[in-house]
């Protein structure tokens, strides 16, 4: 072969791979690009130029990194890389990174870069392939996922498997407990209907409405003192009260009526005391007698709570009654403020009538309007002096034979309950042999009661020493009932112990003072006395003295 | 007397039998009264350049007549008061007269009673308006003086001759004599004694040097 000829077929070669190679170039799906050291580019193919954001692809040619579509960080990052494959003259394969490409898309790519040497061997550039992984990346994500989603699974099931065999085991065990339980719960039963104030029953109702005692519980027995078999019909009715006989009855026909009934109502025990039952009762029906067949129920002891709540009922009606007290003071202060006004205008309209008229010439028209001022300020006080008259009216006391000790001890919370309140004590010292007197309950008790709120007071105003106030009852030598109330406060000199009863006198910076007139009027009113006397050591004693009433008198 | 000078005895009281009655006894005694419901229709009407006094209700709904008194200190009147209660409270009654009240009246009270504190007060709020239009008056003459005069007339008053003056001053005893005369003159003085007088009351009598 001629060296032309040889010559040319090189050449023709060369030429073909070069196509052959721009041609592998431009379709590779991956992109291509090549750049000098000076990190300018020097080309690229059409893959690159797309994701450069470059068009035509020879547009590239001289730019740098930081003049194509990417961020700042990337385009720094794709320098050190760069200058550390030429430095090092190194490639570096297969770099993965997240790059945000010209249209937008975060790509994965998957880089490699090799130095470029020219005729002498020295690196004059670098060469990069970068191919687009996001869609093999996708699937290996949704790959992980499936997988994490199956194991998940698989952890559920194993845990569904684990709890219905714990449920499994729990059953077991509650089921052994329930048979231990139901024992102790028979034990208990047993226990409970031997030691408590309730009794259980079960009748059976015969066809005419009679009623035979099936079972009854031993507690019946101790609570009304008979024996079972009393409990039939019939001799039931001599057990109830008689006056809670139709509210048995009423019971009775609304269980035959097929309702349930709860019931409180008196019997008559054994001893012939009363007690309280409260009995809960339900009938059971029978579908194929069309009928209540049996009545079961259980009832309860509740004397002790009658007696409480009966006791709490006085109680709130003393309280009100105390209440009326303190009305009474403060509605006589308030009078006494109502009375002043017009009695003032009256006093200084009668006066400056005589001024007017003592002038050599009298301006009558202005005395005239003086004396009608008078006559309607008058009629004013008139109608509140009415009005006080009327209240009094509903004051009248009530007498009635009272035990003094009880009349005390009734008000002995409240007065109890006040001492607490200046930090005192009340101690109540009261004889036997006291003989009843003849009053009206609730306004001796308002009396007490002031005398002791008198003494408390007081020794709010004196500082140290003990804090105690004695009530003491005793018959007096007279053979009369004499109630001290002894304080250890500020004391009384002479003068004052009998001014104290004065109405509107009071040592006290607040309060109408009034309360101690209208006990000595309350006590005077009962045939008796009230005084005040200084004790010899600290304190003063207030003494009421109540007439006894004759032997023959008391009932 | 003019009206406008004329005094006033104010009451201020909510019970209305209780005002007429005071103003018709304070008319019977040829007085000027004007009554008011409330403490607050008091101080919206007040004329602080009015003679006269006030009697006034301590126990008022709303302003008290112990809120009235502080009121009127804060605006700097002084008009004399009269308390009337319808409860001798003594806690009040003592800070009412410590904040200046004149007189404590317990309702019923005398009408003797209530004229002599009345007269009293109008009597205390006159030498008290004297008082300061003097003050006032001596205060404007003293302004009409020059400073020289006012040198001349500290030391007449600080008792010098007119010839120890002039060495203080570095002048004759010639021209102090003729300063002495335009300070006499322009303060209406007639005595140096009187001029003493005025100069404590305008407020500028200083110790001797």
């Amino acid at each position: 072969m001629p060296p032309q000829r040889r010559a040319n077929d090189a050449k023709r070669e060369a030429e073909e791979q070069r196509r052959l190679l721009t041609s592998i170039i431009a379709h590779i799906p991956s992109g291509v690009f090549w750049k000098g050291s000076d990190f300018r580019y020097r080309g690229c193919n059409e893959a690159f130029a797309r994701s450069a954001g470059v068009e035509p692809p020879e547009d590239i040619v001289g730019k740098t990194d930081y003049e194509l579509a990417w961020e700042k960080e990337q385009a720094d990052y794709f320098r050190a890389c760069d200058r550390r494959v030429m430095e090092e003259d190194r490639a570096l394969l297969n770099i993965e990174e997240v790059e945000r490409q010209a249209d937008g898309r975060q790509a994965v790519l998957l880089t490699s870069k090799v130095p470029l040497h020219d005729e002498q061997g020295q690196v004059c550039g670098v060469l990069g392939i970068d191919t687009d992984i996001s869609g093999q990346k996708q699937v290996e994500n949704e790959l992980r996922q499936v997988r994490a989603e199956l194991e998940t699974r698989v952890r559920e099931r194993t845990a569904e498997l684990s709890s219905a065999n714990q449920q499994l085991q729990c059953e077991i065990r509650d089921r052994v407990r329930a048979e231990e339980a139901l024992k102790a719960s028979e034990e208990r039963y047993r226990l409970v209907s031997e030691l408590t104030s309730d009794y259980a029953y079960s009748f059976v109702v015969e066809p005419g409405g009679t009623c035979q005692v099936e079972w009854l519980t031993d507690a019946f027995a101790r609570i009304s003192g008979h024996s079972p078999s009393e409990q039939e019909s019939g001799a039931w009715d001599r057990i109830v009260h008689p006056d809670d006989l139709p509210v048995v009855d009423r019971r009775m026909r609304s269980l035959l009526d097929g309702r349930s009934a709860v019931n409180e109502f008196r019997i008559i025990a054994g001893d012939g005391q009363i007690r309280w039952l409260r009995d809960h009762a339900r009938p059971v029906w029978s579908e194929a007698q069309r009928r209540v067949v049996r009545i079961l129920g259980a009832a309860q002891d509740i004397t002790d709570r009658k007696l409480a709540e009966e006791e709490a009922r006085r109680h709130q009606a003393a309280l009100a009654q105390v209440g009326r007290l303190t009305t009474v003071g403060e509605m006589a202060a308030q009078l006494a403020h109502e009375l002043n006004q017009p009695l003032c205008t009256m006093v200084g309209n009668a006066q400056t009538a005589q001024r007017l008229l003592a002038a050599p010439t009298p301006d009558l028209a202005e005395v005239r309007d003086a004396l009608n001022d008078i006559v309607t300020f008058g009629n004013q006080a008139a109608t509140v002096i009415k009005r006080l008259r009327e209240f009094l009216r509903q004051q009248q006391p009530q007498p009635v034979v009272l035990n003094v000790q009880r009349t005390i001890e009734e008000i002995a919370g409240f007065l109890e309950a006040d001492a607490r309140q200046h930090a005192a004590r009340v101690l109540f010292d009261m004889a036997d042999d006291l003989p009843v007197i003849r009053g009206d309950r609730v306004q001796l008790q308002q009396v007490l009661l002031n005398l002791v709120r008198n003494g408390l007071e007081a020794m709010d105003l004196r500082q140290g020493g003990p804090r105690e106030i004695v009530v003491q009852a005793s018959r007096s030598e007279s053979g009369d009932v004499l109630i001290d109330v002894i304080d250890s406060g500020a004391g009384l000199d002479g003068e004052t112990a009998e001014r104290i009863f004065e109405p509107f006198f009071t040592t006290k910076p607040a309060g109408p003072g009034l309360g101690l007139a209208i006990c000595r009027s309350i006590v005077e009113a009962h045939g008796g006395r009230l005084w005040a006397k200084a004790n010899p050591g600290r304190g003063t004693t207030f003494s009421i003295l109540l007439p006894a009433i004759g032997e023959d008198m008391a009932p | 007397m003019t009206d406008a000078r004329r005094p006033v005895v104010f009451i201020v009281d909510d019970d209305l039998g209780v005002r007429q009655m005071v103003a018709r006894m304070v008319r019977s005694v040829g007085l000027m009264p004007r009554a008011f419901e409330s403490v607050r229709d008091f101080l919206d009407q007040i004329d602080p350049a009015r003679p006269g006094c006030v009697v006034l209700d301590v126990r008022l709904p709303g302003e008290s007549g112990l809120d009235l008194q502080e009121h009127l200190a804060r605006m700097n009147v002084r008009i004399p008061i009269i308390f009337i209660t319808g409860h001798g409270d003594i806690p009040m009654s003592v800070r009412a007269m410590k904040a200046g009240a004149v007189d404590f009246l317990e309702k019923p009270f005398n009408d003797q009673a209530l004229l002599d504190a009345i007269h009293a007060a109008l009597a205390r709020d006159a030498d008290e308006r004297q008082a300061e239009s003097a003050r006032t008056d001596a205060r404007a003459r003293f302004a009409t003086l020059t400073p020289r005069e006012r040198e001349v007339l500290a030391l007449v008053v600080a008792g010098l001759a007119n010839k120890q003056i002039a060495v203080r001053l570095g002048t004759t005893g010639q021209t102090i004599k003729l300063h002495r005369g335009r300070v006499m003159s322009k303060m209406q003085a007639d005595s140096v004694a009187e001029l003493v007088v005025l100069a404590q009351r305008a407020g500028v009598l200083e110790p001797p040097a």
